[in-house]
């Protein structure tokens, strides 16, 4: 008995030892020559796989030759010929990017919104290429088995208490700390190359800085606030200790990048909406309004973030709970419902806003009908839904409007 | 309902309501009223997930068990729907996405609408078995598109989840238990599979959750199915009209266990 500290320790250590594995542009690297990579690939491929069969894949050609022109002003040019890197970005609201090790960058458009020009984006896009080159998914995928076996062997000396678990659990976020490290400079070294500005790096950390704790993936690098500054500290050092070129009289992209942001904010926001994440789809309509202020369909969607939140007080309370680390209860509940005729004077004011900027824009009249129809005001309703649904624009929740009307009769 | 939570949330609760008078049903407070007015339910692809859990942590997904489950589930959930008195439309999403990839994305999004929704649903709170019709939730418009697309007056949404463990996973955890019930006196024998089913109906028009309920099991089988969706209401006749013949009893189908 006397042995078993010493032994747990023994193979809690085991569990730490690293992996190392050759860069892609080391010259000497083959690529799928290892079982466990070939293992890796064949995840990647069911895991695209995946995203395209759910039609997560943006489907828009203009958008997908954007990111792969600023991809190939990036890529290094000693990687191997048979490696194939592309990048898609995916209709996901979260704020995330990840590589798969078999070259497939993926972008979520959550993320995409968020960016301020296309040198932030090159600097992600260059982030995550790093992670390729350098094989980091191979590493950890090593690095974690050794560790999750270890820690079942010491959990049985534990019996099976768990406790082992909580260094494992403690280190198997998808990239070490390291490895982001690596893959921050590896990035500033591209950037510098293809001509980018590198004061472009201090305003994209400012942009992480800024996400919500719970608006990013768990575990990822867009949702770490301390590691962000952290970052930032330590790519500027590494910009002034290192002989790069700066650029700083370069364009940082911002016209190009312009519409593609436009374009997918809005999608953004409608996932958000759907996924009853009306604060930060409120948020993600107010930023874009710095960009875009005569931009109707920004006031709708934010209107509709004020009207969802007076109709569901109780997802309103979860959302803000579990974006702030706040408990859930029926205080906070109470507290939110109690400021529902708050959220539609809100919501009516930002419709009416939408109508001002173009008197046309029929989705306005559907805000402010279903708004009447939760306060009760019947004519009102029955006027703005049904000028909504006279609109010559295709309107795809006619059967839900339709709906209403019928009950609103029903109910006289 | 996030599909890592549905597993202990749906044990926990069916061991809350045993000798109880609890239910795991959820009702909305009209939908007795509009149930005569369903006429054709179309029935969404199940969204199923089936792991195998290893003792390195390689887990990974049995796809060949999932897409069995899934059509045992769509079987299933027909004969069901018929013996309750609803129509079944005969129209499968799944093929539709299968070329149509802003039909497969919204098929995502709404059970990405629904796992929101599940929150007010299953927020940890049991629900006597005289109070589960209050429930008032709702997915929205983004039901529409399916309604339009098979002519129906409500959709049945099914999520299934299920964990395998694999023989060196078992074998660790029957030795941790040993060792433990040597300390203790008493072992357990861990579970070596286990499964879960949400399946909730929803208004085609409007979005809400007119019904629902959860199950589970301490294996991996379609068979989950059954008893929760046994008990949705069955379709009442509209005030003038007689009432139907009920569908002659469909018993289960045969068990997706290999």
């Amino acid at each position: 008995m006397r042995y078993l500290p010493h032994t747990l320790l023994t193979l809690l250590l085991a569990g730490c030892a690293s992996h190392e594995v050759a860069p892609l542009t080391s010259g000497n690297a083959v690529i799928g020559s290892d079982a466990d990579e070939i293992k890796i690939f064949e995840e990647s491929t069911r895991a695209h796989q995946e995203l395209r069969d759910k039609g997560l894949i943006l489907n828009d050609p203009e958008i997908t030759a954007y990111l792969n022109a600023v991809l190939e002003r990036i890529k290094p040019d000693d990687l191997p010929d048979d490696l194939t890197i592309t990048v898609a970005a995916v209709r996901d609201p979260v704020v995330n990017a990840y590589a798969f090790p078999d070259g497939g960058i993926y972008m979520n458009i959550g993320l995409l919104a968020r960016l301020g020009n296309e040198a932030q984006l090159a600097h992600i896009t260059a982030h995550e290429l790093a992670h390729v080159v350098e094989r980091h998914s191979l590493e950890g995928y090593k690095d974690r088995r050794d560790k999750i076996v270890a820690a079942h062997i010491t959990d049985l000396f534990l019996f099976g208490t768990s406790i082992a678990y909580i260094p494992y659990i403690a280190s198997i976020s998808s990239y070490s700390r390291s490895q982001e490290e690596e893959a921050d400079k590896l990035a500033i070294e591209w950037m510098s190359a293809a001509g980018y500005p590198l004061s472009s790096a201090a305003g994209l950390f400012a942009v992480l800085q800024e996400v919500k704790v719970g608006e990013a993936a768990v575990n990822s690098m867009y949702s770490s606030h301390p590691r962000n500054s952290a970052r930032a500290r330590y790519t500027r050092e590494y910009i002034e200790t290192h002989d790069l070129a700066t650029n700083p009289q370069a364009s940082a992209g911002e016209d190009t990048f312009r519409p593609i942001r436009a374009a997918l904010t809005l999608q953004t926001i409608t996932l958000q909406l759907n996924n009853k994440h009306y604060e930060l789809a409120r948020d993600t309509a107010v930023r874009a309004l710095h960009h875009d202020p005569e931009n109707p369909w920004l006031y709708y969607y934010r209107g509709e973030a004020w009207r969802l939140m007076g109709d569901d007080p109780a997802g309103a309370a979860r959302e803000h709970a579990w974006l702030y680390d706040k408990a859930l209860d029926d205080e906070l509940t109470e507290s939110m419902r109690a400021r529902r005729d708050e959220f539609y004077a809100a919501a009516i004011t930002a419709y009416e806003t939408a109508l001002a900027r173009d008197a046309g824009f029929a989705k306005a009249h559907r805000g402010l009908g279903l708004v009447a129809w939760a306060q009760g005001n019947r004519a009102l309703c029955k006027d703005q839904l049904t000028r909504y649904l006279a609109s010559p624009d295709p309107i795809g929740d006619r059967r839900y409007i339709t709906t209403v009307l019928r009950k609103l009769d029903s109910a006289q | 309902m996030n599909l890592r939570l549905m597993l202990p949330c749906a044990g926990l609760l069916l061991v809350l309501l045993q000798g109880c008078s609890y239910t795991s049903e959820r009702q909305h407070p009209e939908f007795d009223t509009s149930r005569p007015f369903i006429e054709r339910v179309a029935i969404l692809p199940a969204s199923v997930s089936i792991q195998l859990k290893t003792f390195t942590g390689e887990d990974e997904h049995l796809e060949d068990q999932e897409e069995t489950v899934r059509q045992y589930l769509d079987k299933q959930a027909r004969s069901v729907l018929k013996k309750n008195g609803y129509g079944v439309c005969d129209v499968h999403f799944e093929e539709l996405a299968a070329t149509d990839s802003e039909l497969a994305f919204q098929i995502e999004q709404l059970k990405n609408a629904y796992d929101a929704a599940s929150k007010d649903l299953y927020s940890g709170e049991t629900v006597a078995a005289d109070d589960y019709k209050r429930f008032r939730v709702t997915v929205g418009p983004i039901v529409n598109r399916f309604a339009e697309l098979a002519d129906a007056d409500a959709l049945l949404f099914m999520e299934f989840v299920g964990i395998v463990k694999s023989e060196g996973q078992m074998r660790k955890e029957i030795a941790a238990n040993i060792l433990l019930g040597a300390l203790t006196g008493s072992y357990a024998h861990p579970i070596s599979e286990t499964s879960a089913i949400q399946v909730a109906l929803l208004d085609a028009n409007t979005g809400e959750v007119l019904w629902t309920n959860i199950n589970s099991t301490a294996s991996v089988s379609g068979d989950v199915l059954w008893d929760a969706l046994v008990k949705i209401p069955a379709k009442t006749p509209r005030a003038s009209e007689p009432a139907a013949a009920p569908e002659p009893e469909a018993g289960r189908q045969d068990t997706t266990k290999e």
